[in-house]
């Protein structure tokens, strides 16, 4: 407490100090008072009255640093010097509005791109969970040979969560759609529901906005505890924030649920994209949808929950590692016909996301990195000002070193400098980022459910702003610092600013190894994005292998309603049959997923006769589920064989047709076409191979070509499908008719996604080559124009200070075309290593690329053209300050001395 | 709450605390003069070196201060302790007797032994 008010009145007089106080002269008046009295006694004692007063001050210890310990003591001097550093940093600024404003706009330019960069690679990859100490969440696996990540049954997450020691709590839930409705007679909204164990808000420390969030117990007996929490969005938009919604009732799948609590606002559950409307208890999932299986309480191989779970303070991810995989052989054993060859993993959070979405991560990361470098980039133009300044300032540095600054203060205070522009620099930089961001957020996903990208300036990309701007002050501010403060003071003192520019060798060898960085920066920078672009390009003109005009979608899912399968078979050949039958309806087909659509599925199975690799005991291939109505809507060539027609029913023999890939890769050197697959493992059912569908895109247009599976739908019942028409002149136009159609049929099933196939396939197909390309190639130009001015400057400054050189070569009988020559030999040497450097770098590291991208890192234009490139911009640069040198007249060259 | 300063810092503090507490208010003069005496001329310190001490005790709020007349009518400024500071001399004091007290168990029966 003391100490603290010490410090808050040295504070105080620090400003008041500022604001011309008192103090110093009362302590002035003190010295004055104690001196008088040393010499009145010295006097008494018999000295002269000169002596006295030298005993006297020589006793006190001098009079100027009595007075300077004291105002030490009196103010914090740290502050004070800061204070000054700024204040004298802001006045040399204000004096070189040119070099100022160009260090502030270049950094602010590599700052803000970097800023938003971080809030989209945030949003794709990086932000944690809105939750209390996310640091500690983990993420619990099981896992076989087959598939790394798997989600757990509903008895193993009971038993992992009783028995786990190192782990203080473990949550599951599993994302569903709703429908909800607000009274029997409104039809349903669909909505993204989460189904959650009891402990889910307790164990991730959420409070609830309002009400309460469910007590642990509240998931254990089926269908006993009709609860919902919703989200505060569903809060404001269909209760119109009215407080008095605790305890009133909504339907959700046709059952009553009491609404208890409204999540806060900042909470949207713990996945990246999809944002929950509303929180059920895991008890209750059979209730909301009859699409889950009736045995999914007590069938440990009805794996449908995520989970994550908190680290106890003090445990490892290791050991939880370690307890969960003994966790996981005694489940084994107890239970080998559901969990043999079935091991767990924990992994923390952050981790776990970068292994099951791989690609979202390396896209963010690889974007980060190309900003970087457009950062990079920036400070070497920065730093190479700087130096160029500092040139300029030598004999202001020199005489301040004579006058008996030392040369730390000195580079303290040039280091405040570069901070201060670094700082002005980010601060101008937010603004960037903020249009930056702005256009970010205009992406939206196709989809009625809460799924959103959410790139956004909050408080971790402001954190990641700040620390970047002073980063990347020391970083270009570190080097002409130390630089520019050794200094042959005699020579410095006697010589003209020009000449000690051109002359001092040292600061030449700093700057050839700016020009080298920039020149390997800006290759490694514009050959990846180069290479980037290039592929991207390529994927926007692929062709899916699909029509995508002419066709409406529109999603269904009758279990949310609770229709039995027999009821679900029924709406869809009722609703097939009714929209052929529409004006304008060319013809309609169902389909479980839409390719490059927001989900894809894949297939378990067994090819007989095809050798398995090592360990792995059956394949998993991307896969849909078609009726015979989606290949003439589609237009999805068959290239041999048939597509699925009538004759495949239920009881008729399993068909499934493949794709080109498939059948080479697994029946090489043969005929595909009446082969045998097994589905789900070696004892599943077999399913003959009746066609050959020609290759296409099915997940991302980037993908590499894929094996891929059709199904027909009369073989395998899936309730969730999405009607595809094809409409003979605007297919949106049916949206409507359609409705009406479905409505007549039962007006609470609840039809979604409603969009045509062009909408969905320019959002979610086009979209993220396109941006990626976009957001390339603009931070690739950003770099460009960057290098280019930055080499331009350096090598026509380094030139330009050999003037005097030149006039002397020139004098003694050189040649204009020699002194060209010269000048041109000397930036080459450089050129030419900054660029080995740069494509030896960009050779490295381009590969990296191809795993999220299926691109060609090698590509040779792009490796050759860049090069050439960047060294005709520093011939160019070099070129011109020479021949301006080579003009000059060797008598105005020699006087400048 | 109690700071660790160096020994000499520490015990400057505690030597003008002390002086103070004996004499009563004094000025800066009188309690270098004081202190020097007091020592047996043994402490020959910068007087230069009391008033940073005086003015940190004082921001510290040990001691307080104002200008009045010395003896020889004289201005000058007076420091005397406060209520905190009374407080302080003590604790000080017997922090100090046990600190010695404890190093003195240490160098005593090394005399004796050699």
């Amino acid at each position: 407490m003391r100490r603290l008010r010490a410090a808050l009145l040295r504070l105080a007089a620090t400003v008041s100090a500022r604001l011309g106080g008192s103090a110093p002269q009362e302590f002035d008046d003190e010295l004055a008072s104690h001196l008088a009295m040393h010499i009145e006694d010295n006097v008494r004692r018999g000295m002269t009255p000169e002596a006295a007063r030298r005993d006297a001050i020589l006793k006190l210890g001098g009079l100027e640093q009595t007075k300077e310990r004291y105002r030490d003591r009196r103010t914090l001097p740290l502050l004070e010097h800061l204070m000054q550093d700024l204040r004298y940093a802001v006045r040399t600024l204000r004096k070189n509005p040119g070099f100022a404003s160009t260090a502030i706009l270049t950094l602010a330019l590599g700052i803000g791109a970097n800023a938003a960069m971080f809030s989209f690679a945030d949003a794709t990859a990086f932000r944690p969970p809105d939750v209390p100490r996310p640091a500690e969440l983990v993420r619990l696996f099981t896992t076989t040979k087959t598939v790394p990540y798997d989600t757990l049954s509903y008895p193993d997450y009971l038993d992992y969560r009783a028995r786990t020691q190192s782990l203080s709590g473990l949550v599951a839930y599993s994302t569903l759609r709703m429908a909800m409705s607000r009274g029997r007679d409104e039809v349903p909204q669909l909505l993204g529901g989460a189904v959650v164990s009891g402990n889910y808000f307790s164990m991730l420390g959420v409070e609830p906005a309002l009400g309460r969030g469910f007590r642990d117990d509240e998931d254990r007996v089926p269908g006993a505890n009709p609860v919902v929490v919703i989200s505060h969005g569903v809060w404001e938009r269909y209760f119109h924030s009215d407080p008095s919604v605790i305890g009133a009732h909504v339907t959700l799948g046709g059952r009553d649920f009491a609404i208890i609590g409204v999540a806060p606002a900042a909470f949207s559950g713990t996945e990246l994209y999809f944002h929950p409307d509303l929180y059920v208890p895991l008890s209750m999932t059979r209730d909301v949808s009859s699409g889950i299986s009736p045995r999914f309480f007590d069938d440990r191989s009805q794996r449908s929950l995520t989970t994550v779970g908190r680290l106890k303070t003090g445990a490892s991810v290791r050991a939880a590692t370690t307890e969960v995989a003994a966790l996981a052989r005694s489940f084994e054993q107890t239970y080998p016909d559901t969990n043999r060859g079935r091991a767990a993993i924990v992994l923390p959070e952050l981790t776990a996301r970068a292994r099951l979405d791989s690609g979202g991560v390396q896209g963010a990361t690889f974007l980060l990195g190309i900003v970087g470098l457009v950062l990079l980039i920036a400070c070497v133009n920065v730093a190479n000002l700087t130096l160029s300044r500092a040139a300029g300032r030598s004999r202001e540095i020199a005489v301040r070193l004579a006058l008996g600054a030392s040369r730390g203060r000195l580079i303290r205070q040039l280091l405040t400098e570069s901070l201060l522009l670094g700082l002005a620099g980010g601060a101008l930089g937010l603004l960037f980022a903020y249009w930056g961001v702005a256009y970010l957020s205009t992406i939206k996903i196709p989809t009625d459910l809460p799924v959103a990208f959410d790139a956004r300036l909050d408080q971790r990309v402001l954190l990641f702003t700040l620390a970047t701007s002073m980063a990347t002050g020391m970083l270009f501010g570190l080097a002409p610092a130390f630089r520019s403060t050794r200094v042959d003071l005699i020579r410095a003192l006697k010589a003209s600013e020009k000449t000690l520019a051109g002359r001092r060798r040292r600061p030449l060898a700093a700057r050839d190894v700016l020009v080298g960085a920039q020149l390997a920066a800006s290759v490694v920078l514009l050959v990846t994005a180069g290479v980037a672009i290039r592929s991207f390009v390529k994927a926007q003109r692929a062709d899916p292998g699909f029509r995508t005009d002419h066709v409406l979608l529109v999603s269904f899912d009758p279990t949310l309603i609770h229709y039995a399968e027999s009821q679900t078979k029924r709406f869809y050949q009722q609703i097939v049959e009714k929209t052929k039958t529409l004006p304008g309806v060319a013809s309609v087909g169902l389909a479980q997923y839409i390719p490059l659509g927001l989900s894809s599925g894949s297939q378990f199975l067994v090819v007989d006769g095809y050798q398995m690799p090592e360990g792995q005991d059956r394949l998993s291939i991307s896969a849909n589920t078609v009726d015979s109505g989606y290949w003439p809507v589609m237009r999805a060539p068959i290239a041999r064989g048939r597509a699925f027609d009538e004759r495949d029913t239920d009881s008729s023999p399993k068909v499934i047709i493949v794709n080109e890939t498939m059948a080479r890769q697994y029946w090489p050197n043969q005929d595909a076409l009446g082969k045998i697959v097994r589905l789900r493992d070696r004892n599943g059912p077999a399913a003959q191979v009746i066609g050959i569908a020609r290759d296409g895109k099915y997940v991302t247009l980037l993908e590499p070509q894929q094996p891929f599976v059709f199904l027909p739908l009369s073989q395998r019942y899936r309730a969730a499908l999405t009607l595809v028409v094809l409409a003979k002149s605007d297919p949106a136009a049916l949206a409507g008719p359609l409705r009406a159609a479905v409505q007549a049929l039962d007006v609470n099933v609840p039809m979604f996604d409603v969009r045509t196939l062009n909408d969905m396939y320019q959002a979610r197909a086009m979209l993220p080559p396109r941006l990626t390309s976009q957001l390339v190639t603009s931070l690739g130009l950003l770099g460009a124009v960057l290098a280019v001015i930055g080499l331009y400057g350096v090598v026509a400054y380094v030139t330009a200070g050999r003037t005097h050189e030149i006039g002397i070569r020139m004098a003694v009988g050189a040649d204009r075309r020699t002194v060209l020559l010269l000048v041109l030999k000397q930036a080459a040497g450089v050129v030419i290593v900054g660029l080995v450097i740069g494509v030896g770098l960009a050779f490295v590291f381009t590969p990296a690329l191809a795993e999220p991208f299926d691109i060609n890192p090698r590509d040779a234009t792009v490796f050759t053209l860049v090069p050439i490139a960047l060294a005709g911009v520093a011939l160019l640069a070099s070129l011109v300050p020479a021949r301006r040198a080579a003009r000059i007249d060797p008598m105005v060259a020699l006087r400048e001395e | 709450m109690s700071p660790k300063p160096d020994v000499w810092q520490g015990t400057l503090a505690l030597m003008v605390l002390k002086t103070l507490e004996t004499i009563g208010p004094l000025h800066g003069y009188g309690i270098a003069r004081r202190i020097e005496q007091t020592s047996g001329d043994l402490l020959s310190v910068n007087y230069g070196t009391l008033y940073p001490a005086l003015l940190k005790l004082e921001q510290e709020g040990y001691i307080a201060s104002e200008w009045g007349v010395s003896d020889n009518h004289r201005k000058a400024k007076f420091y005397k302790l406060t209520r905190a500071g009374r407080r302080q001399v003590e604790k000080a004091a017997r922090s100090w007797e046990q600190a010695t007290a404890i190093l003195a168990r240490f160098i005593a029966p090394e005399e004796s032994s050699s």
